[in-house]
């Protein structure tokens, strides 16, 4: 009985076993069959679909073999349906009934079908549209949940890439702008937007391609240009965010650099204040110049020159190419506020202000030893410079869309600065003293209007006026002019009141027609009309009259009327732009005691030749000729205070100069070749040219123009790089030589000059895929300077080391050191180092980050440079920011 | 009779089973402009050919540019742009086996040069119970991991044809959308024409191109692009940002079989 009911358990939970186990594993249900057609032929590759009874969701699949077999396994169990279907049968839908671990034969016959889609085209609900020049992200698509700034947001994109400092890149191009439904607050300044706007705000995230700042101009205009345009959530057009940047100077003097920025955007208004406050040699100015920067204009829109008002006086003509924040002691705190207001959809106004005070310290030392004709002689100055800038910005632009076809565009800038410039001087031991005021004022006015007339065709008609003025009151308060003027012994000091005044007003019209082959044809037609003022009363205390000869006051017009054709056309492997400006001059000169009139016409061709031989050589060339008026300070006849010891004046003569270039450039392989070379060569040749006629003296000097003959110059540079693959690194040799022929007058010889410069160099790049790499280099140039009586040789070197290293994601520390050569100085100090370093972390991502900077850690004070030219050898000693530390932090709200 | 009966009969199977649908790709590899490329998968009898249509500028160049972008930092611009032969990329599959032969380029030392390499592709789809219509076309959903990329397809039975664009295929419906997760990689079906009789004469191994293994034609195309971007890289000039270099691989595939173990 026992025994009996032991068994019976056995058998029984060996079932239950077997059953459960099977329920687990081997609860597969198979099912299996053969298809054929109506001709009882077995049918490959039919689709056997196993759907659950009227639901869609296929749960398992399968195709037919060659023999038309098939087999489906599931662990499924109810009422189910299998589907056998193919393209050229009609679609045969079985019922079935599942039960775990069993198998089912289920054979199908199909019939026949044509199955036919003629032509179908398929919509996608698109997270990216491409569109011919654009690209559509949609942003949710891309996001992951973990971005916080509109750049996490761009980093997730495929295509957009973002650099370590903000740059946004696609295709390798920096993009142009980013704007915000469309409307540009910051234009190179971006950075401030991206790093600072919450991505979760993105609605669609846009690429331009071959971007136009003009729309009417897109595909008329050749651009390579790219943008960014992001839309934002409706729920969210009212925030209000931005960033703050204390930096303090760690265990030294008292050192600062800290910022912040505010931004807003609604759907009328958008605004973005910006504020920085720096003692480091930052120029505070940049950030002004990033947000007006509206990108590389092409020659399409170009205007006249943007020309200011000439300064007479300089106080700093030169400083060494250190890097200017080295040498600049300052103290600087501006603000700025970018605003644009939108109308209505087609009438926006967009406006920046910006104020800027900034103190500036200078020092310098100089030995400059002369070699003249008449002799040889030295001078010595020790300079201090203090000087203290007010600056301000206004910039309005009103954008008004009158149609689809036509945009008017105005713009007006506002620019005013004063400044107050004192210097102490010892110049040959004696002391003296300096005092500088200017106010500088100048006002752009500009229109444009762009009417697309037809896909390919567009006119764009602009009209500008340009006032510039920059009055200096300048004061020395010693006289160094003894033999200059008749005096009695007594003066005590020298004044100039001067101002140069400028208009410019002109309006002109392009055409643009793009033909059908991808030809350019474009035509301008303008005219405009410079007027300049120019003033200058050069007196000397104690003496009631002023000296003869050091006065100005005359007026110089010109009025031009101009047309300028231009085709640009591709043949093959060449490419050529040919152009000509046909202009009609008319130049007056109106100074106390002449009158002067020229009405010349000039012939300005150019014409650009691009020829790309075959893979590997590409050439690229230009030749122009071009004719122009002599500018307005080179033809005064007075002579002004351009320094404490120089006085400078024009030749009274209006007659046209011309000069002739040639430029070629030859390419040898690609950047992507094992070997690389990269040759140009240019030449400019004056047939007649405004040269110099000085005179030096040990306390003066004084100089003039006067016109000379034939001046030549050449120059060809080359560059070679070998990658070696050994090495991952790139190998690059530079030389490069250029000579310069002129003729100029020193104190009463007319002399021929030869100058000539010669640079070599080479540098070893690494691309390690290590978290280390490095970048070293050394460049030598030789300067010659050759007269019939004298030669002056000088060489000097810079050899830099770059070290990058990240040795855990995100912490980026980075070490660049370089040293300086002089030849010629005394040979304790003819070399000079330095070395800076910098280190960044973040603390919390996107919201907290520290960063410490080290500058000239060696703690170098000053720096002695050597100049030459076929007058002497220039000797200057400058003063440097000593070594600091700034503990840098950055904190978003 | 009866023979002239079936042979009837074959040739209407023949010409029903063909068909053409063209595929929109989009390939956005970061760093790297985005590439819209339009593609053929012509097929009949269960045989497949996915071709790329052919480059219209027909040539191989790359475009380079120095771009001044401020005062002291330069950027270089480098575009490679690959053309193709009068053929271009394909990939030959048959439903019979999990062979796929494929014919893609290189560009080895400036030139470019075409290889037919044989591709074993199994792919493991996941299905799942989620519905989207595509043009009017009701679509499942059907994800699967495929060479170190996560790709979501949607697929439709009303077209029961087990082909896709690139070396997708084995769903039992034709891949009207696929894309994986990064977003890089995007191919949509734009035009369907069934039958296409054209076809017939379109699919066929690819012949023209060196025979190499697939192993060796991805060893070679690593070792090409890691030349030109460490050429690229080194031969900045100064002042630009020193970051350490990482060379990404980019491409549709990331990962490949032999690299598992």
């Amino acid at each position: 009985m026992g025994k009996r009911i032991k068994r019976y358990f056995i058998l029984l939970s060996n079932c239950l076993i077997l059953s459960l186990s099977g329920n687990f594993a081997y609860s597969q249900s198979v099912i299996s069959g053969t298809v054929k057609d109506t001709l009882q032929n077995p049918i490959p590759y039919v689709n056997v679909l196993l759907k659950a009874e009227n639901q869609d969701g296929i749960i398992a699949f399968s195709t037919t073999t060659e023999n038309g077999t098939y087999k489906i396994l599931t662990d499924k169990e109810g009422n189910f349906e299998l589907t056998f279907s193919s393209i050229s049968f009609k679609k045969n839908i079985q019922s079935i009934f599942l039960e775990k671990d069993k198998e089912y034969k289920i054979d199908a016959n199909l019939k026949e079908e044509t199955f036919a889609l003629d032509e179908v085209i398929v919509n996608t609900d698109k997270a990216i549209t491409v569109k011919k020049d654009s690209i559509i992200f949609k942003a949710d698509a891309f996001k992951s949940g973990n971005e916080e700034t509109v750049e996490d947001l761009l980093k997730n994109i495929p295509g957009i890439n973002v650099e370590s400092d903000g740059k946004i890149k696609i295709g390798g191009k920096e993009v142009e702008k980013v704007m915000v439904e469309g409307d540009d607050l910051f234009a190179k300044g971006y950075k401030m937007l991206t790093k600072n706007l919450d991505a979760s705000v993105i609605n669609k995230v846009e690429v331009y391609n071959r971007y136009s700042n003009n729309r009417l101009l897109k595909g008329i205009e050749e651009s390579e240009r790219v943008a960014l345009n992001l839309t934002l959530k409706n729920n969210v057009k009212n925030k209000i965010f931005g960033v703050l940047k204390p930096g303090y100077g760690l265990a030294s003097e008292n050192r600062y650099d800290a910022s912040a920025n505010i931004i807003s955007f609604r759907e009328k208004n958008k605004f973005y204040g910006f504020t920085n406050f720096n003692n480091v040699g930052i120029e505070t100015t940049a950030a002004l110049s990033e947000m007006t920067d509206s990108g590389s204009e092409t020659n399409f829109e170009s205007m006249e020159s943007e020309q200011g008002a000439i300064s007479f006086i300089k106080l700093i003509n030169y400083k060494p190419d250190v890097g200017d924040e080295r040498t600049n002691f300052n103290n600087a705190e501006m603000a700025s506020l970018n605003n644009i207001y939108s109308f209505s959809p087609r009438l926006k106004l967009k406006t920046i202000g910006f104020l800027d005070w900034d103190e500036n310290k200078f020092f310098r030392n100089s030995l400059d030893t002369y070699f003249l004709p008449t002799g040889t002689f030295t001078t010595i100055e020790d300079y201090d410079l203090y000087g203290r800038t007010f600056s301000g910005f206004a910039n309005a632009e009103l954008t008004f869309d009158i149609s689809k076809d036509q945009i008017f565009e105005y713009s007006g800038k506002f620019n005013g600065s004063s400044m107050e410039t004192n210097t102490s001087l010892l110049f040959n031991n004696d002391f003296s003293k300096e005092f500088l005021e200017e106010s500088p004022f100048s006002t752009n006015q500009t229109f444009k209007y762009t009417n697309r007339l037809r896909p390919n065709r567009a006119l764009s008609i602009n009209g500008y006026y340009i006032h510039s003025k920059n009055p200096q009151k300048y004061k020395s308060s010693r006289f160094l002019f003894v033999d200059l003027f008749e005096s009695n012994g007594g003066n005590n000091g020298v004044h100039q009141l001067s101002m140069h005044k400028m208009n410019v007003a002109g309006v002109d019209a392009s055409l643009f027609n793009k033909r059908k082959n991808g030809d350019l044809l474009q035509a301008k037609v303008g005219t405009n009309f410079f007027n300049n003022n120019y003033t200058s009363n050069f007196t000397i205390e104690g003496l009631d009259e002023r000296p003869a000869g050091f006065q100005n006051s005359s007026i110089f017009n010109q009025f031009n009327v101009y047309f300028e054709p231009s085709y640009k056309l591709k043949l093959g492997a060449f490419a050529f732009t040919g152009n000509i400006n046909f202009t009609q001059n008319i130049t007056t000169l109106d100074s106390k005691n002449v009158i002067l009139k020229k009405s010349p016409f000039f012939i300005n061709p150019k014409i650009t030749l691009d020829w790309e031989l075959n893979k590997k050589n590409r050439i690229t060339s230009f030749f122009k000729h071009e004719n122009k008026m002599p500018s307005t300070e080179s033809v005064q006849d007075g002579f002004v205070l351009t320094q404490y010891n120089t006085f400078s004046k024009g030749l009274q003569q209006i007659d046209p100069l011309d000069n002739s270039t040639f430029f070629v450039n030859y390419m040898l392989g690609t950047i992507l070749s094992t070997f690389y070379a990269n040759t140009s060569f240019i030449y400019i040749k004056n047939d007649e040219y405004l040269g110099l006629k000085s005179e030096f003296t040990r306390d003066y000097i004084l100089n003039e123009l006067t016109r000379l003959k034939d001046k030549e110059f050449a120059n060809i540079q080359t560059e070679l790089n070998i990658f070696i693959k050994s090495l991952a690194s790139n190998a690059k040799v530079k030389i490069g030589y250029n000579e310069q022929r002129f003729e100029n007058i020193v104190n009463g010889s007319l002399r021929q000059v030869d100058a000539s410069t010669l640079n070599y160099g080479g540098e070893l790049r690494s691309a390690f895929g290590s978290p280390i790499n490095f970048h070293i280099g050394t460049e030598w140039f030789q300067s010659n300077y050759k007269t019939n009586i004298t030669e002056q040789e000088n060489l000097r070197n810079r050899t830099f080391l770059d070290i990058v290293y990240e040795p855990i994601k995100n912490l980026n520390l980075s070490l660049n050191s370089s040293r300086y050569f002089f030849s010629g100085l005394n040979i304790d100090n003819d070399a000079y180092y330095f070395m800076d370093f910098e280190g960044s972390y973040p603390l919390i991502k996107n919201t907290v980050s520290l960063a410490v900077m080290g500058k000239n850690l060696l703690n170098t004070r000053t720096l002695r440079n050597l100049m030459v030219d076929d007058t002497g050898v220039f000797q200057s000693e400058y003063r440097l920011l000593p070594r600091f530390f700034i503990l840098k932090a950055k904190v978003r709200f | 009779m009866k023979y002239f009966f079936l042979f009837f009969l074959s040739i209407s199977f023949c010409y029903s089973q063909t068909g053409k649908i063209t595929y929109s790709s989009n390939l956005n590899f970061n760093g790297y402009e985005p590439i819209e490329k339009t593609s053929f998968l012509y097929f009949n009898n269960g045989k497949s050919y996915y071709q790329n249509e052919i480059d219209k500028i027909n040539r191989t160049g790359k475009d380079e540019n120095i771009n001044k972008d401020d005062e002291n930092k330069k950027t270089t611009n480098i575009k490679i742009r690959l053309g193709s032969d009068s053929i271009g990329n394909v990939y030959f599959s048959n439903l019979q086996s999990n062979k796929l032969v494929c014919r893609e380029a290189l560009y080895d030392d400036r030139n470019l040069n075409y290889y037919i390499y044989e591709d074993i592709v199994k792919i493991e789809w996941e299905l799942h119970a989620e519905f989207k219509e595509i043009s009017t076309y009701k679509c499942q959903k059907a994800t699967a991991k495929f060479r170190g990329r996560n790709y979501v397809a949607w697929f439709t039975t009303e077209i029961p044809l087990s082909f896709g664009p690139y070396k997708f295929r084995g769903l039992p419906g034709l891949i009207l959308e696929i894309y994986d997760q990064t977003g890089e990689v995007y191919f949509s079906a734009e035009r369907i024409e069934i039958p296409y009789t054209q076809a017939n004469q379109k699919v066929q191994n690819p012949k023209v191109g060196t025979v190499i293994s697939y192993q060796e034609f991805v060893e070679k195309g690593t070792s090409n692009i890691n030349k030109i971007t460490q050429a690229i890289l080194a031969r900045s000039p100064e002042g630009t940002k020193l970051v350490s270099t990482d060379i990404k691989k980019n491409g549709i595939e990331l990962e490949y079989p032999w690299e598992k173990e």
